[in-house]
């Protein structure tokens, strides 16, 4: 090394001594070092290890999804889609009631003049068509 | 559960009273309505009447105490059985115009027939025939109706009247509809107060059994024309003047006659009979009109009686006696003096009169009419069966009187006494406490001066005798 390249590295060096001077200088006054310092004596915190990273494949376009559906077997213990609607039929031309059956004695009024009519069973159809059969109890 | 209609009590101004003292509307139960000389006419004896509906068998409803004490609070009745109220037979508050018939299977039918409504006039000439209806009542699933042809004679009318005319009336209903009782008879409306007076002829039964469908109706006597009219015979005979002018009364003995009024059930379904007896003693020696040259002098004491199944009940004391004297004897004219005393019920006139201003001696219309015609059948009921029942002493100038038998309700019936001074609204009308299918209503005698005849109602309960009577409107249980 010669004695220009010593003396343009020893200024280079005097150059960066006085910058690093200036930046402790400027780090003392914004007390950077005291939060360091007292960081340190806290738990570090855990570094978490990044995910790699995935690149984006791009928009996919819309589409119907597909499912092959199996119904289930008809065993009446499973759900009874609602409404419920009674079965009618026509008689002499008039819309009446079909299967529907009604407790003999019915409910009696307290001077035993009049019965109010008590049903008994109604033959009904949920919205899927199905056959639904409702069993009352007796009144008292 | 419990339902049904627990409104009972006595309904007036259409408005009903309630055990717990509450009222509330209530359709006031309608009589029967008769289009009569341009007017509808209310025939007001049917208003009060009241039949029991009662399902055999049938047990009371059973309430919880909770239940109870809420229907004490409301004034809830529920009974095991129900009322058909007023003339139209209204169940609840809505007239049938029948009533209900509970078969051996428990089965209702309401019961219908047409031309048994007394607003319809039947010739005697012919038997009574007439078609009974049962159609299902109550049961709203099943709606079916059957007809039955019915007849009977009128129950041995003799023939002086059987040219004329006469009307049925539903007049008592056994509970469980099994059987009625039709009472034949003829009707007038009091001119003074459009009270309406009935007068029996004789009692006809309908009666069914077995199941509606298939019933056996059948229509029969219950109490014939001479059964419902005992008339004693008149112990008056005409005698002709000794001295050969006018006639005389002379007669001595007693009499008695009763008149049945009602035939009823009773709580065992018997019949029950409600009736009016007049019986008496005369001593009679009188001139009959003013011809006479002699005095005379009579005397009777008569008593009018309610009777219920042949128990006395209520009854009342009439007595008359005058002496007569002429003071002027022509050769086609005499005059009599007379003095007299009458008593009916203890009240008592005593008179004098004079034939120059009335021309006969007065004396009671019974024995008058007895003694003129009895092949008449005319007895207390003046003018024979065919007016109200009741004893009238003719007017002599000063006093006249009259008893009868008026209806609070076909179920309520007592003795009236009528009595008159000389001014023709000098009249007071005396009301005793009437009899009903329990016995004797309680109460005092009501007492009104009136120039006309006042209109009081009253009512009875078949649930539990229970009575009023003296009402100035219409009254009814339900």
């Amino acid at each position: 090394m010669t004695n220009e390249e010593l003396r343009r590295a020893s200024g280079a060096a005097m150059e960066q001594n006085r910058r690093n001077s200036g930046k402790e200088m400027e780090a003392n006054r914004r007390g950077k070092q005291v939060v360091a310092d007292v960081n340190r004596l806290l738990q570090p915190r855990r570094e978490r290890p990044a995910l790699p990273r995935i690149e984006p494949l791009g928009a996919l376009p819309a589409q119907q999804g597909v499912a092959s559906y199996q119904a289930p077997a008809r065993s009446g213990a499973g759900g009874i889609a609602s409404p419920l609607t009674e079965k009618t039929r026509v008689v002499d031309g008039k819309t009446v009631a079909d299967g529907r059956e009604y407790w003999p004695a019915g409910l009696k009024s307290s001077d035993g003049l009049f019965v109010y009519p008590a049903i008994k069973t109604l033959s009904m159809t949920d919205a899927e068509g199905a056959a639904v059969v409702i069993n009352l109890a007796q009144p008292q | 559960m419990t339902w049904g209609c627990p409104y009972h009590g006595l309904v007036r101004y259409s408005k009903i009273t309630l055990p717990n003292g509450a009222q509330q509307n209530y359709p006031q139960p309608p009589a029967t309505q008769e289009y009569i000389n341009g007017f509808w006419v209310g025939l007001q004896d049917g208003a009060g009447v009241a039949h029991r509906v009662a399902v055999p068998g049938l047990p009371a409803p059973e309430l919880t105490d909770a239940e109870q004490t809420q229907a004490t609070a409301a004034g809830w009745q529920w009974r095991n059985e129900a009322i058909l109220a007023g003339g139209r037979m209204a169940l609840h508050g809505t007239p049938l115009g029948g009533w209900i018939y509970i078969d051996p299977d428990g089965a209702r039918w309401l019961v219908r027939i047409p031309a048994a409504s007394e607003t319809q006039q039947h010739s005697f000439a012919q038997p009574f025939s007439a078609t009974v209806t049962l159609e299902r009542f109550g049961d709203p699933v099943a709606a079916e109706s059957y007809q039955y042809q019915v007849a009977s004679e009128w129950g041995g009318i003799p023939a002086r009247y059987t040219n004329g005319a006469g009307r049925l009336l539903v007049d008592a209903i056994k509970p469980d509809g099994s059987a009625a009782i039709l009472m034949v008879h003829t009707r007038t409306i009091s001119e003074f107060s459009g009270a309406i007076n009935r007068e029996p002829y004789s009692f006809l039964e309908l009666t069914i059994a077995g199941p509606g469908a298939a019933a056996t109706v059948a229509l029969g006597v219950a109490r014939s024309f001479s059964q419902t009219n005992r008339i004693g015979p008149p112990p008056f005979t005409w005698q002709a003047n000794s001295s050969g002018l006018g006639s005389w009364l002379q007669a001595s003995g007693s009499r008695e006659s009763t008149k049945t009024l009602a035939v009823r059930y009773d709580a065992a379904g018997a019949h029950q009979d409600f009736e009016l007896r007049h019986s008496g003693t005369y001593a009679y020696d009188i001139p009959e009109t003013s011809g006479a040259n002699e005095g005379g002098s009579s005397e009777a004491s008569e008593t009018m009686a309610l009777l219920l199944n042949g128990t006395v009940l209520d009854s009342i004391s009439l007595s008359f006696s005058i002496s007569c004297q002429p003071y002027f004897i022509g050769a086609f004219d005499s005059r009599m003096s007379y003095a007299f005393s009458i008593s009916i019920d203890g009240v008592s006139v005593n008179g004098t009169g004079d034939t120059s201003n009335q021309g006969s001696v007065p004396y009671p219309d019974a024995a008058k009419i007895g003694a003129q015609d009895p092949t008449l059948h005319q007895d207390f009921a003046a003018n024979g069966v065919a007016s109200e029942p009741h004893l009238y002493i003719p007017s002599a100038g000063i006093f006249f009187g009259w008893v009868r038998v008026h209806p609070f309700s076909r179920q309520v019936m007592g003795l009236e006494i009528a009595t008159s001074g000389l001014q023709a609204g000098d009249r007071t009308w005396k009301y005793r406490p009437p009899v009903t299918p329990a016995g004797l209503a309680p109460g005092q005698p009501i007492t009104i001066p009136s120039a006309l005849r006042p209109a009081l109602s009253g009512a009875y309960d078949p649930y539990n005798g229970a009575c009023v009577w003296g009402e100035t409107t219409s009254v009814c249980y339900v």
